[in-house]
């Protein structure tokens, strides 16, 4: 029987059938998706506050005798325990995937993981599509198992997120073996190490040359004038766009499996690496002494689709440009907490170290407040360092902000040292969207104090001018301080309150309401409108409004409207 | 593109049901015993941003995503969204648009007109048409069936058995099944009723089977 799964699903799928006993991973999209996909199947998931811990827990169960799968956004992040779990080695089957966004569309951050492969002295597979996900994975296990040693799935977008009709078996239960003592492998002091990285280079080279028989990598000889040397999405980009070229299919790609890519190489005139990002398998190919070109023909960025395929090595042209279409940034959705926080900041005149996930909203216009947003729980780091060389300068003109999710990833160590440092203000935003937070435990308040902070406020999000005057007093003050700012996300509302509607005949269209940037409230030509069914009802235009123009329907004050909205926030 | 493959491309805003619209219509392709991949481009954050899903069925399909000028078919579940959409669109293809259009904030404050959609995207093809779906499915339950009423009034043309959308939707039964066979019908009903116009007079299997010759 066939389903039509998506990439993560098929791997959820596979984790299912092959008996793994745990899927951890750290809650950003796209391993949100594969939490729900494997929550489906009935597998145990552990929603882990960083990428780091999600890791740990897979290393925890590996050693312990049972299959685990942990999946990650960037590699980077976990680049160190993972190096030394190889010297470790995995006892049962322990799977990492690396999750990649090339072209862009999830993340900030282009990052190749497999710059990492020789580093990281693992193997890597890499699946095309979503059934091939549920194959490699299958895979990936058995390898390692036999060579005792994780094993790196990379994944992009394309292949994550893309489906295919995948063959489905029947699951199978999983067993532990138990915990195992030997200290020697397991236990990672100098005298060990020296010999661990021994067997480490063994196993690296016999799993290269399994990769020559390996099923997973495969040789396709059409015409004898160009050959491919590709893997993931690309294959198939290659297969569409250029239909008669040869094609060596690498799903087991580092260790490279050398005779198989010599033994290409010989039949084919013309030999191009196609591989999304950085020349990784091309410099593999070029170390062995094989002439062939890639990344003098194809870009390092982006995402490397047939359109692209076909013009760069193929005879398609270049198609005129298309006529330019307005942008749709992303925005705060009507009702959303941040846009309060945000409107607040705005007034404060002060800068705003921020952070890439929900309070991201506030770069854009018209709400510009956020000043910078370089990575998950940086944001209080970013502002003690500014402060440390700005001193005087800064003080009481800076805040940092950060959902509590990104506080429990790293931030909250960066608020431990910032105790011992001194002052600053930081502003932690709760009741982010459920699926990013994994419904953490944590009590923040507890949490915050415990950390060092001197000072602790509580505010509401939504309520403009409480949050405005107690962020005026913080900041202040030269004590290091933190303001829990409450709210809830929209996107977990089921019922959104009463939709306010602006009275032409108050209304002075100052424009006031507009400049929260809500997607509810419009100038037209005639006047200033709230969409009733967008409206999510949360009260902050009727606070900007100085003619008191906007109320409820039902004809509550625009005051009670907003009173009633903050007093009903969990 | 490859021949005898159809190539769909659905569009809209994030929180629109793109995804799951798409998915329907890849279950029907595989009723129908025909090889079938699509993709989501899904909005970068959460909140706002554009979605879109490219969904290919045919003998033998490769590459998940339709390229340039390649879409046989165009959803869209929105104006601006629909239009970005556009440049996917083949000159021999077919665009069915819902009427909302879910301004930015430059447009909402008055900073930027909207672009006229329709017109652009007739620049592509003539086959274009733009459907009052939105107060179609209000008896129904709203916006989240715009996406397979106008599935249902695209039905007729591609190239799959008679009710192999239903068919499709029966195989994932949810909650509110019955409400999502009620706008993929209505849709569907649409296309017998459409006012006379050159777009539609065009629309009929052969041309999509001639185009792809």
């Amino acid at each position: 029987m066939k389903r039509l799964l998506t990439g993560l699903e098929a791997i959820a799928r596979a984790a299912a059938e092959e008996g793994v006993l745990l899927v951890s991973g750290h809650g950003v999209r796209p391993v949100t998706a594969l939490f729900e996909a494997a929550r489906l199947e009935g597998l145990h998931v552990e929603r882990a506050p960083s990428e780091k811990v999600a890791l740990e827990l897979a290393m925890g169960a590996s050693l312990a005798g049972a299959r685990a799968v942990a999946a990650v956004r960037s590699l980077a992040a976990v680049a160190d325990p993972l190096h030394a779990m190889a010297y470790v080695g995995a006892t049962g089957g322990l799977v990492v995937l690396a999750l990649d966004d090339p072209g862009l569309a999830l993340g900030p951050v282009e990052a190749d993981s497999r710059a990492l492969v020789r580093a990281l002295e693992l193997p890597w597979v890499e699946p095309s599509d979503a059934a091939e996900c549920k194959d490699h994975l299958s895979a990936a296990l058995a390898l390692s198992e036999k060579w005792e040693t994780p094993v790196v799935m990379r994944l992009t977008t394309r292949v994550a997120l893309s489906g295919r009709p995948v063959p489905i078996g029947r699951g199978m239960a999983g067993r532990a073996a138990g915990l195992r003592r030997d200290r020697a492998r397991r236990v990672l002091v100098p005298e060990h190490g020296e010999r661990l990285r021994v067997r480490v280079k063994e196993m690296l080279a016999q799993v290269a040359a399994h990769g020559v028989e390996s099923r997973l990598n495969r040789m396709e000889i059409r015409s004898h004038a160009l050959g491919v040397v590709t893997s993931g999405a690309t294959y198939h980009h290659v297969r569409e766009a250029l239909p008669d070229a040869s094609v060596l299919k690498l799903g087991l790609f580092f260790p490279l499996p050398t005779d198989l890519v010599r033994d290409f190489a010989g039949r084919v005139e013309r030999l191009v690496v196609v591989e999304e990002l950085e020349p990784v398998i091309e410099s593999e190919v070029r170390a062995l002494g094989v002439a062939c070109q890639g990344k003098d023909l194809l870009p390092r960025t982006g995402e490397l689709g047939p359109d692209l395929l076909a013009r760069a090595l193929g005879a398609a042209a270049q198609q005129p440009r298309p006529a330019a279409v307005p942008p749709r940034p992303a925005e705060a959705r009507a009702g959303c907490p941040h846009r309060g926080l945000m409107h607040a900041f705005k007034r404060l005149h002060v800068s705003v170290a921020g952070d890439p996930g929900c309070a991201a909203v506030g770069a854009a216009a018209p709400l510009s407040s956020i000043d910078s947003a370089v990575a998950r729980g940086a944001s209080i780091g970013i502002a003690q360092g500014a402060q440390a060389v700005l001193a005087e300068r800064l003080r009481g003109r800076q805040l940092a902000v950060l959902g509590e999710d990104a506080f429990l990833h790293s931030g909250a160590l960066a608020l431990a040292h910032a105790a011992t440092t001194g002052g600053g203000t930081v502003v932690v935003a709760q009741g982010s969207f459920p699926a990013y937070t994994g419904g953490l435990k944590a009590d923040l308040s507890t949490l915050v104090r415990g950390l060092g902070a001197s000072r602790l406020r509580e505010v509401d999000a939504l309520d403009l001018a409480g949050t405005e005057a107690t962020l005026r007093e913080e900041l202040a003050r030269p004590e290091l301080s933190v303001v829990i700012a409450r709210g809830r996300c929209p996107l977990m509302r089921h019922a959104p309150g009463p939709p306010l509607a602006i009275r032409a005949e108050r209304c002075n269209r100052c424009g006031a309401c507009l400049r929260l940037g809500c997607p509810a409230i419009s100038d037209r030509l005639d006047a200033m409108t709230i969409d009733p069914s967008s409206c999510a009802g949360c009260g902050l235009c009727a606070q900007v409004c100085r003619a008191g123009a906007i109320q409820s329907d039902a004809g509550e004050t625009a005051r009670a409207a907003a009173a009633r909205c903050v007093r009903e926030l969990p | 593109m490859r021949a005898g493959v159809t190539s769909v491309v659905l569009a809209g805003v994030a929180g629109q049901p793109v995804l799951e619209t798409a998915k329907v219509l890849a279950q029907a392709a595989l009723l129908a015993g025909l090889d079938v991949s699509f993709s989501e481009c899904p909005s970068p954050l959460a909140c706002g941003g554009s979605v879109s899903a490219h969904v290919r069925f045919g003998e033998e399909v490769r590459s998940p995503l339709v390229g340039e000028g390649g879409a046989d078919v165009l959803v869209g579940f929105e104006q601006l969204e629909a239009l970005r959409a556009g440049r996917l669109l083949s000159p021999h293809g077919v665009a069915a648009v819902g009427e909302r259009l879910v301004p930015t904030w430059r447009m909402r404050a008055g900073l930027e007109p909207a672009p006229d959609v329709i017109g652009r995207l007739r620049a592509v093809t003539p086959r274009v048409v733009s459907v009052p779906v939105e107060a179609l499915v209000q008896p129904i339950g709203g916006e989240r069936y715009v996406g397979l009423a106008l599935l249902g009034l695209l039905s007729p043309l591609l190239p799959l058995p008679e009710g192999a959308c239903l068919a499709a939707l029966r195989a994932s039964p949810g909650a509110d099944l019955a409400a999502r066979c009620m706008a993929l019908a209505r849709g569907r009903e649409l296309f017998a009723s459409l006012p006379e116009r050159v777009a539609v007079a065009t629309l009929h299997p052969l041309d999509i089977a001639g185009a792809r010759r």
